[in-house]
């Protein structure tokens, strides 16, 4: 309740504290009024047609309006003079954070002859040192799939981002995932959490190139999701999708059979029914508006292996409120409830697991924001925005019995054993204050604080308090061994950030964007005050600074060259000092040959101490771009990006002492390992630090080598964009990039759970190399089509991605090398990333039939997708082990670079939709 | 303990349920509503556009002729009597059915762990 009080009493101060708000996902409509003879016409009056009503304004005396604060969408702008005949822009698309400059030359007429032109906003925005990435509706609707996820999965449809790494960061936990400015991911380690319907999609903004200083929290890239709302129209929005088992196809190759005979039943979806039903509109005209979606997602799998059914149930709520009472003041309530049910989550090795070795999994959650937006005049406006979640995450085995493992057979039975709970709640104050301000040049200026609270709890135990480990080779009752593991970790993390940045638009042609972020970053225990300030086991205080500039080098708004620096911090995540909170249980080992167990053995786990100097994760980024439009619908660019990851986390062991031995390996050849000569003098020091620099000794405290934690990309991207006009879109993209260092990103890498650096073996062997999301060369093509008088349209996305890369490791005993933990004794037999996956080419196509009712606003559609349109068989994971690997239930071992999984065949998804 | 869930989980359930109750409450109340006068309808509605871009901004010069594919534009007040209307009954009655079904699935489909 202290925790609570506090934590109000601080969302109060910020609200009275601060004018204005915070991270905005609004944007700008303005431009300059003149006469035929481009004379600057004062005192037009100006008016903006949204969705939710008018605004007014007046020209100044330059003959410049502006519109600000507006959410994404499309508006209509009209401007009206006493003797002029009055002009009108309709269609002026507004994307989020961006402006849109709609210019007027008034003709001397009737004021009864409205003139109005199909405006567009233009291809290229020559304002902004960012090169970011959206994903309007125009694309949405049109995407041959549907995300299940969409959280994770639309940024995979940009270039350089691939499999959740973007731009070489950490694979889904580098990113920021943002959802009406609700940073949804999980708080222990920035993984997806909260799911979202994909039908509920306004805009998706895809950040981090060049981001200005409000944005913070990732190293990777920001998505950025805006939900839709209602209006004084009433909208709608109902469709259904399906498909089941007779709809799936079947890749799995004779040859991929031979080598891994548990791959033979393909990855299908056996069931699909996943429909949405939308409703929004006006509860008061021009004042109060609503926005309600309910979604039943139902799908069930048949995963490769001996289990025949995942299932899964996710009912869905949305609602979002919308009040203006007044022309200045927008109040906003969104609310998200959800609930994953799940049956058929395997507990065990995939590939080893059968019906009874799965789980259950409970999952309900609520996702709340209230925001409140204030304009003070035409050129300062201010946002509070409340906003969070709070859910759990279950997991209890399918049979609730005690589980076994055999070592002779390789086979789990009866139970997967264990039960798993995770809790979690993050809140999140954000206020800002924006300001258009004119004095050697125009600023674009915005001041902001975020204030962050979050909560982690994870409880993880055995059924009965037991987990055996059978012999059935040499025991008669096939009992042996059993063991008992457990822990009940909780900690608060606490995060408070203060940017200023400002667009300042030093001429026509040049604008230099400026910005500097703060972030103060804290760990605490459980049940501590995250504000109390001295239990705190972690902190840090980090300045980002941000300078980029845009220059439209032909004066015409049609080229800009672009270039940035920046450093990007990443959020308060509890992996980052984990490792230091108490909660984790003995190992306890028992004889129960004997039938009754017998404890044989108990091994307490030692914390984790953390470094006091320790640095947060960042990155730091340099981009040049280059952006040209070709027409008025066509625009190509080029971008380069290099990427340094800073202060990347793990574990040491600063007593321990090496002693280098060679091993003969499964290659042929030899390896270098380290033995650890001192083990019980020095196993309960463990630090959690930066381990950049840390060295390594051997027995007599002889450096014999030091470890050096790095990340590194450099990418060029190539774009061709085409707008939806003419029937039809199109955007292809080419990435060329390395991704090289001594840190994955895979996700969970950065933090400082990360235990790669406490033994040589691995630290210092073959560790530096290309990473496992290095994809050196993609290819990507997103292309709509609408054939003209049939109204069919054809969707396809194809991507042609190089593999991910992979490297042999070999795994041995801990009688060679002294070393318990089997993760510390896998060593790499090549350089890292050595060897690569096959070429990832996967075409996927949508087929529509569109029927047209009444004026054409209103859209009913039935449509066909399919996935994996070539039915590619392509292999998503190989066994790196070497020597080869034998599965239970699998005759033949797996050899070394043998598939492990293939990606889902193609598989038919029919749908309707009725949308107006 | 997990202190969020618990000490928010109620209110926010009750408001979500309020919402909700406003949500399918409203557009009944709604279809009495006085018919919005015509005359009041953003002009870009009532207005047929017209080939004039070359007499625009430059900034705004496109034609967009056909953005069949798109999804709808700027709404207008062309809902007059909407819930007496075809279109409305059948929109409501989806959505009704589609939200009712939904909450039927919450409860029916629920995975319970044993220890919440």
């Amino acid at each position: 309740m202290r925790k609570l009080t506090t934590f109000v009493a601080l969302l109060l101060l910020v609200v009275l504290a601060v004018p204005a708000s915070a991270q905005s996902l609004t944007g700008t409509i303005g431009g300059m009024v003149k006469d035929e003879q481009g004379g600057a016409l004062p005192g037009v009056t100006v008016t903006l047609i949204a969705k939710t009503g008018t605004r007014t304004t007046q020209t100044d005396g330059s003959g410049a309006y502006r519109f600000i604060a507006l959410e994404p969408g499309t508006y209509a702008v009209k401007a009206e003079l006493s003797g002029f005949a009055p002009r009108e822009a309709s269609n002026v698309q507004l994307t989020i954070g961006r402006n849109a400059d709609v210019d007027f030359a008034l003709k001397v007429g009737q004021q009864t002859e409205t003139i109005t032109v199909v405006g567009e906003a233009p291809v290229v925005d020559t304002t902004t040192s960012a090169s970011d990435q959206t994903l309007g509706q125009d694309l949405l609707f049109n995407l041959p799939i549907r995300p299940s996820n969409a959280a994770v999965s639309l940024m995979n449809y940009l270039p350089g981002i691939n499999g959740g790494s973007a731009f070489g960061g950490d694979s889904d936990t580098g990113n920021a995932l943002l959802l009406d400015g609700v940073d949804t991911r999980d708080p222990e380690g920035g993984s997806a959490w909260t799911f979202f319907n994909f039908n509920i999609v306004e805009e998706v903004q895809v950040a981090g190139l060049g981001a200005p200083a409000e944005y913070g929290s990732f190293t990777g890239a920001v998505v950025n999701t805006v939900t839709r709302s209602g209006g004084n129209q009433f909208g709608g929005l109902f469709d259904v999708i399906y498909s089941d088992d007779s709809l799936a196809g079947d890749n799995i190759t004779a040859e991929q059979i031979a080598q891994n005979g548990a791959l033979r039943d393909p990855q299908k979806v056996t069931a699909l029914l996943d429909f949405t039903t939308q409703f929004s509109g006006p509860l008061i005209k021009d004042k109060l508006f609503f926005f309600a979606s309910a979604q039943r997602f139902h799908r069930e799998q048949d995963p490769p292996g001996a289990v025949t059914l995942r299932d899964e149930v996710s009912p869905r709520f949305n609602v979002k409120l919308t009040y203006q009472p007044s022309a200045n003041d927008t109040f906003t309530g969104t609310l998200q409830i959800d609930h994953y049910n799940i049956i058929g989550r395997t507990g065990v090795p995939a590939l080893l697991a059968t019906d009874e070795l799965t789980n259950r999994e409970d999952a309900p959650e609520v996702v709340y924001g209230l925001q409140w937006r204030h304009l003070f005049g035409s050129k300062t406006f201010a946002e509070v925005k409340f906003m969070g979640w709070s859910g759990y995450f279950d997991l209890n085995p399918e049979v609730n019995k005690p589980g076994h493992f055999d070592g002779a057979t390789g086979l789990y039975s009866d139970s997967q054993g264990w039960y798993a709970y995770y809790d979690r709640a993050r809140n999140q104050v954000n206020a800002s204050v924006s300001h258009f301000a004119e004095g050697w040049g125009k600023h674009d200026l915005k001041f902001g604080i975020e204030i962050e609270r979050s909560n982690v709890r994870n409880r993880y135990g055995y059924v009965n308090d037991i987990f055996f480990y059978d012999y059935t080779s040499y025991y008669d009752k096939g009992r042996y061994l059993a063991y008992d593991y457990g822990y009940d970790i909780e900690g608060d993390n606490a995060r408070e950030s203060f940017y200023v940045q400002d667009s300042w638009k030093v001429s026509d042609r040049l604008t230099i964007n400026p910005g500097l972020r703060y972030d103060m970053v804290r760990g605490y225990p459980a049940g501590n005050s995250a504000s109390a300030g001295d239990d705190k086991v972690y902190d840090t205080k980090n300045f980002a600074p941000r300078v980029g500039f845009a220059y439209d080098l032909t004066g015409d708004g049609k080229t800009v060259l672009r270039g940035h620096y920046g450093q990007y911090y990443e959020g308060a995540f509890f992996l980052t000092f984990s490792g230091a909170i108490p909660g984790i249980d003995d190992f306890v080992l028992y004889d129960v040959s004997g039938g009754t167990p017998v404890e044989i053995d108990r091994s307490p786990t030692s914390l984790y101490r953390m470094d006091p100097d320790i640095k947060h994760p960042r990155v730091d980024e340099i981009t040049a771009s280059f952006e040209r439009a070709l027409g008025n619908d066509w625009k190509i660019s080029a971008t380069g990006v290099m990427r340094e990851d800073k202060n990347l986390q793990a574990s040491v062991l600063p007593s321990a002492r090496w002693a280098p031995v060679t091993l003969t390996n499964a290659l042929g050849g030899t390896s270098t390992a380290y033995r650890w000569v001192n083990i019980a003098a020095s196993e309960n020091d463990r630090l959690i630090t930066n381990p950049t620099g840390f060295q390594y000794k051997d027995a007599a405290g002889n450096v014999i080598g030091t470890a050096d934690a790095y990340r590194k990309y450099k990418g060029l991207i190539l774009t061709l964009d085409k707008r939806f006009t003419k029937r039809w879109q199109a955007r292809l993209s080419y990435v060329v990039s390395k991704s090289e260092g001594t840190v994955d990103n895979t996700g969970f890498n950065s933090f400082g759970t990360g235990t790669e650096f406490e033994t040589p073996t691995r630290a210092l062997v073959n560790w530096d190399g290309n990473l496992t999301n290095d994809r050196t060369h993609e290819v990507k093509l997103f292309m709509t089509y609408e054939i003209p008088k049939v109204d069919i349209g054809l969707s396809t996305f194809i991507r042609s991605v190089s593999g991910q890369t992979w490297t042999p490791f070999q795994q041995f005993s801990s009688s060679q090398i002294n070393y318990p933990l089997s993760s510390g004794r896998r060593v790499f037999l090549e350089e890292r990333g050595n060897r690569r996956e096959d070429r990832e080419n996967i075409i996927d196509l949508r087929l529509e039939k569109i029927f047209r009712i009444g004026t054409g606003k209103d859209r009913l559609s039935v449509f066909a997708n399919v996935e994996n349109l070539l039915n590619s068989d392509l292999v998503t994971a190989v066994n790196s082990r070497a020597p080869n690997v034998s599965i239970a239930g699998v005759d033949d071992p797996i050899s070394l670079g043998g598939p492990l999984s293939v990606t889902p065949p193609r598989q038919w998804q029919f749908g309707a939709r009725w949308s107006f | 303990m997990t202190r969020f869930p618990k000490t928010w989980a109620r209110p926010v359930a009750g408001a979500m349920a309020l919402l909700l109750a406003l949500t399918v409450a409203t557009p009944l109340a709604a279809a009495e509503a006085p018919t919005p006068d015509p005359a009041t309808a953003p002009v870009v509605a009532a207005a047929a556009p017209q080939t004039l871009a070359a007499a625009a901004s430059a900034k705004v010069a496109a034609m967009n002729t056909n953005a069949a594919l798109a999804p709808a534009q700027v709404a207008g007040g062309d809902d007059k009597p909407f819930f007496k209307s075809k279109k409305g009954v059948a929109a409501i009655l989806l959505f009704v059915a589609g939200v009712g079904y939904t909450i039927y699935s919450a409860k029916e489909d629920r995975v319970s762990s044993p220890i919440r």
